[in-house]
């Protein structure tokens, strides 16, 4: 060993010194090293000999360690966060010298570990953070703090990387998720120049949307319904803003979001397909900082400081589009050019709102709130003269949809080892849709009258819960989640149609919503979800994890109580450079959703089971192996399995009427399903071009005894290839290009066949033709295929900086339809098909500055 | 200027949403034999219809004298045959040719060869239920109804109806007024009050169907319904409301449904498509036998 220490010295140009009798003499040594940190190489070879280095002044300098002679053990634990804002870091990688033993911080930037006494040398990293080496005497319990600060963007190294540490330490290392490139929203090419992290999610591997980014996020074949999406741990049910163009979560005020794939840990429970975990920032604790910004589409607001220094702030965030006004005068315009009177508006709008206090030296208390609502209106009112008569039709088609989220959450140290998490929450989720047609006559002549239609339909959920959730750390080789949490969930979903018709009276005021409303039969339907679970994070090895875990569902509906099992099992082995990873769990969700469009569109019908109604459960199981070289990033291979049970949808009854005394759950169709493919990803993560591959094949089938006949027919989300090839490249210091072009096959969709009956309409005597639908799903919409390019210039300031985003949406104008349409010639008796297409080359802007 | 420039823009963006028109093969283009036969007990002399589908390319095709169209009565070993009506312009309409009674209780087959013209031999069974019993609990007085466009008389209607058939609890009701003339006036359901999941309101047809082991349990059927015109000068035969009854079997349940929210959905991409119903193998239509019971209530 002297002989090879003596090789080193002079190799690197480095003075090691040592005392002889500390080396041991007959200790011989055979090693090949290359391209390897000199830290590294001696760390190797004083392993088992009770030494340990220091660094003296400009020379290494190898002692005895004293410690490392104790069996006796000790407590680590901490806060890591962001040196200038004061902001926890979640799932920041701990590790120690050796790489043998490490940990992640929790949600709330909290970290410990137990070792033996000694002198270590322990690494801190955070994506987007330059890291931090800290040299610590660990010879009792302790309290150590970190701060990392941000990287620099300007500065020309490395930014990025998929993983910072070789060794896995967390459960999203040994599972099929995916920790969304926060940092990188912007340079994903933001539509009309908003970020966004749905948008951010579905250019994973094995995730993809309905029809050209409507209509929602489907995981590995699951239904739209069947994703967990959490925002600071309350569950969201409509995540969209326009359809599924965007989501409702500001990227501005996100700190961090994972994505679960695959059979996920088990304190998340209650849909089938996959978790989205996002978290929001709590404001900065020590300066005022703000962002504004302006694109396309829409502008935002966001302004966050501390209430006290170090102890409390705020974060407040605003989004509104700003396009609204212009559609408004526009179609005005075009209705006055047609004779007609009336406008058409659209606009989308949502508030986030937080503020935090520190409650003693352990303890956080957060109270937030978000408010956000979609809205489009066309009114139409055509004037025609008849005779004597002066007519006035009025057409009047409304809908809005939107949430309130309001939580309080406390968390707390309890120990060294525990901490717990503690969440009250309040989500209100609603879709109301209004129609009404009126029609006012006037005439000298003859009696004038008004007669109208008008109808109301509601879809609306209201959770009240609570989560407790504790975080136990005994030593270095576990960590334990356990916990229970409860929703009380209200249903009501509610249709009313009114007409009447009258002699004219000046005082009949036009119908509005809230009259319809308000005669609504108040149908609540309720239901009440109980979970409670645990697991364990192993550490087997150095490079072995399991994670297993049992989450025990119990949903009381009616008279009938449900109980659901549901084990996890993750595991994970492999070397500093090869990781395999399987996992299986089962999964249940006590929530249905029934959709009445064939498109994807996410206007749903949210249902509780019922006494007649089982939950929904599903069983996943995935199998990957994944190869990672230092100076290039990683490849996977990776496949999944999925059965599910229970599932529900429209049947052949069409929409059905929700009511006390309907039967309606008689006519629900209850069903099968499966989905199974392979992910194939290469990442390309290391320097000034970033390179990421994905291309999925999977299969997703359904089965319903009531329809199709009984026979399997391919789901909605079935998109059989599914590729995504996305380059970001950093030109100089400043000055971002991305390129980012996705494929997939055309969705499945039903069509008539080719062959169609022309008949009588007894009542009308008017021709009508009945197309022959054969069976669901037997045609596919053209493969989808659009590149999008982007260019980011950040520029600093001495007040700040700067981002501007320019970019092409859709550059070569691939016409990808929507829809496809059916149009019927009766005085020839043909039939033609149209496909339609709605998002065309689309330019993208927006311009943001913060202080 | 910059007022000019987002109009552009937006005018741009509405106009760029664009359609293209697409050539459609689908899977199975064969023409295929269209059957609508619907027998009623008592009827003298039942006539089917039989034609084919049409496609973009191929008008209909009527099959001949040489086709085979036979209808079995329970196990019987001679069929009952049909033949086309030299009678009307129709080339789809076969009348029996033997007498064939149709009775509550019998099963019946039907099978038609169309391999004269091509056709793949196609048969379908039918059972005719035993008729169920219609009781209407309250008809209102018509009230008058007067816009600029149009007068109507509405109705409010209640009823229930017993089933007598251990298998079929479905139903085809058609509320008709007789005029002087002794021609029937259908009336329009406006509007179903309670167990809409148990009735449909038909698109293509008059009446209404009802799955009576839908109706909610205090078993009433309730609905406004209404005739286009004042009731006072309608020029009524007598004072009644008449009920015309079908008890059917689940086969005309299922396919008039079908053919009801097909003629609804208008072939609109923003409805669940409906897989037509057909208890034919190898064809479309439908095949169907069962009674007829009439009613009638006094009009206040």
């Amino acid at each position: 060993m002297r002989d090879v220490l003596f090789d080193l010295s002079e190799l690197a140009n480095v003075t090691i010194a040592w005392q002889d009798q500390i080396i041991p003499s007959d200790s011989i040594v055979d090693l090949s090293i290359r391209k390897q940190r000199l830290g590294k190489v001696i760390d190797f070879l004083i392993l088992d000999h009770s030494l340990k280095y220091k660094i003296v002044g400009n020379q290494i300098s190898i002692v005895r360690d004293q410690y490392n002679t104790t069996k006796e053990n000790v407590t680590i634990s901490g806060y890591l966060k962001d040196a200038e804002s004061g902001e926890a870091l979640v799932s920041a990688n701990i590790y120690v010298q050796d790489k043998s033993l490490g940990t992640v911080t929790n949600e709330y930037g909290f970290y410990s570990f137990t070792i033996p006494k000694g002198q270590y040398r322990i690494y801190f990293s955070y994506l987007g953070y330059d890291s931090g080496i800290n040299e610590i005497s660990a010879d009792k319990d302790m309290e150590f703090n970190v701060e990392l600060k941000p990287s620099n963007f300007l500065k020309e190294i490395v930014i990025t990387e998929t993983k910072l540490t070789p060794i896995p330490l967390s459960d999203l290392d040994i599972s099929s998720a995916n920790v969304l490139p926060i940092g990188q929203i912007k340079s994903k090419l933001p539509l009309a120049g908003e970020p966004d992290v749905i948008r951010l999610a579905m250019t994973m591997h094995g995730v993809t949307s309905g029809a050209d980014g409507f209509g929602g996020m489907s995981v590995r074949g699951g239904a739209t319904n069947q994703n967990l999406v959490l925002f600071d741990g309350i569950p969201v049910y409509n995540s969209e803003h326009a359809f599924g163009l965007f989501s409702i979560f500001n990227s501005r005020v996100i700190k961090s979001a994972k994505l679960y794939k695959g059979a996920f840990p088990a304190h998340y429970s209650g849909r089938l397909s996959s978790v989205l975990d996002i978290r929001t920032r709590e404001g900065n604790y020590r300066k005022f900082a703000g962002e504004v910004s302006l694109g396309l589409l829409t502008g935002s607001v966001a302004f966050e400081g501390p209430i006290v220094r170090e102890k409390a702030s705020f974060l407040f965030s605003a989004r509104r589009t700003i396009v609204d006004p212009w559609l408004k005068t526009l179609s005005r315009e075009i209705n006055k050019g047609q004779g007609k009177e009336g406008k058409t508006q659209l606009y989308f709008y949502d508030i986030n709102g937080k503020v935090n206090f520190n409650l003693g030296k352990h303890s956080k208390i957060y109270f937030s709130y978000y408010t956000g609502d979609d809205f489009f209106e066309k009114d139409v009112t055509t004037i025609k003269e008849i005779n004597e008569a002066t007519s006035r039709s009025r057409n009047q088609d409304s809908w809005s949809t939107g949430s309130n989220l309001g939580s309080v959450r406390i968390n707390s140290r309890l120990s060294q080892k525990i901490y717990l998490n503690l969440t009250a929450y309040s989500s209100v989720n609603n879709f109301d849709a209004f129609d009404h047609d009126r029609l006012v006559l006037l005439s000298s002549s003859v009696d004038s009258s008004i007669s109208y239609t008008a109808g109301f339909y509601q879809s609306k959920i209201e959770d009240l819960g609570v989560k407790a959730e504790f975080d136990y750390l005994p030593n270095a080789r576990h960590r334990f989640k356990f916990g229970a949490g409860y929703i009380k969930h209200n249903f009501s979903p509610g249709l009313l149609i009114v007409d009447e018709t009258s002699s004219f009276s000046m005082n009949n005021a036009p119908v509005i919503s809230a009259d319809i409303e308000n005669g609504l039969d108040e149908i609540v339907l309720d239901g009440n979800e109980l979970e409670v679970f645990i697991e364990d994070h192993m550490r087997l090895g150095k490079y072995t994890n399991l994670n297993i875990g049992y989450n025990h569902m119990m949903v009381s509906a009616g008279n009938k109580t449900y109980h659901i099992p549901q084990p996890r099992f993750l595991f994970s082995t492999g070397s500093e450079n090869y990781t395999f990873k399987t996992s299986i769990g089962r999964m249940g969700q006590f929530l249905h959703s029934l959709n009445n469009t064939g498109l994807g569109i996410p206007i749903d019908v949210w249902l509780p089971s019922t006494e007649k109604i089982a939950p929904e459960t599903s069983w996943t199981a995935s199998i990957g192996n994944f190869i990672q070289r230092d100076n290039f990033g990683q490849f996977g291979v990776e496949a999944f399995y999925k059965v599910y049970d229970g599932l529900t949808r429209y049947g052949s009854n069409g929409v059905i009427d929700i009511s006390p005394t309907s039967n309606w759950e008689e006519l629900v169709p209850v069903g099968k399903g499966e989905s199974y493919g392979l992910e194939f990803s290469v990442e390309k993560s290391k320097g000034r071009t970033q390179v990421n591959l994905g291309y999925t094949l999977s299969f997703s089938n359904r089965t319903f005894e009531d329809l199709n006949n009984g026979n399997p027919f391919r789901f909605r989300y079935d998109r059989r290839h599914v590729a995504n090839v996305g380059l970001i490249h950093k030109l100089g210091s400043n000055i971002e290009l991305s390129a980012n072009w996705e494929y997939g096959s055309g969705t499945p969709i039903t069509v008539p066949s080719d062959q169609f009956i022309f008949e009588v309409n007894q009542t009308t005597g008017n021709p009508f033709v009945i197309l022959i639908y054969d069976k669901l799903s037997n045609s596919l919409l053209p493969d989808y295929h659009r590149l999008d390019f982007g260019f980011n210039m950040h520029t600093e300031y001495p007040w700040g900086k700067s981002v501007l985003t320019l970019g092409l949406y859709n550059v070569y104008n691939k016409q990808n339809p929507f829809y496809r349409d059916i149009n019927v010639d009766f005085e020839n008796k043909t039939i033609s098909y149209e496909d339609v297409t709605i998002l065309p080359i689309l330019p993208t802007f927006s311009y943001s500055i913060s202080f | 200027m910059k007022k000019a420039f987002i109009f552009t823009f937006l005018t741009i963006l509405v106009a760029s949403s664009c359609t293209k028109t697409v050539e459609f093969v689908g899977e199975d283009s064969a023409q295929r034999l269209v059957v609508l036969a619907e027998i009623e007990v008592g009827q003298n002399q039942p006539k089917i219809s039989l034609q084919s589908t049409f496609s973009n390319a191929d008008g209909p095709v009527y099959l001949s004298r040489r086709s085979i169209v036979d209808v079995y009565v329970n196990d019987e070993l001679e069929p009952k045959s049909f033949r086309p009506d030299e009678l009307t312009d129709d080339k789809s309409d076969w009348i029996s040719g033997a007498e064939l009674k149709i009775e509550e209780g019998s099963e019946y087959r039907l099978l038609i060869d169309g391999s004269e013209k091509g056709f793949s031999v196609i048969e379908a069974s039918s059972r005719v239920p035993v008729s169920g019993v219609l009781e209407v609990q309250d008809l209102s007085s018509p009230n008058i109804i007067n816009t600029q466009n149009e007068t109507k008389s509405q109705f409010k209607l209640e009823f229930t109806i017993t089933d007598n058939d251990e298998i079929s609890k479905y139903y085809h009701i058609s509320p008709y007024l007789i005029l002087n003339d002794g021609s029937k006036l259908f009336l329009d359901i406006e509007e179903i009050l309670y167990s809409k999941n148990a009735i449909i309101d038909l698109s293509h047809r008059h009446g209404i169907l009802i799955d009576n082991s839908l109706v909610d349990e205090t078993n009433d059927v309730s609905l406004y319904m209404s005739v286009p015109h004042d009731f006072e000068n309608l020029g009524l035969s007598s004072m009644f409301m008449h009920f015309e009854l079908k008890t059917v079997p689940k086969d005309y349940f299922l396919y008039h449904r079908s053919i009801s929210q097909n003629v609804d959905a208008g072939a609109s991409p923003f409805n669940l498509p409906t897989v037509t119903h057909t208890n034919f193998t190898s064809g479309y239509g439908l095949f169907a036998t069962y009674a007829i019971t009439l009613d009638s209530i006094a009009i206040n």
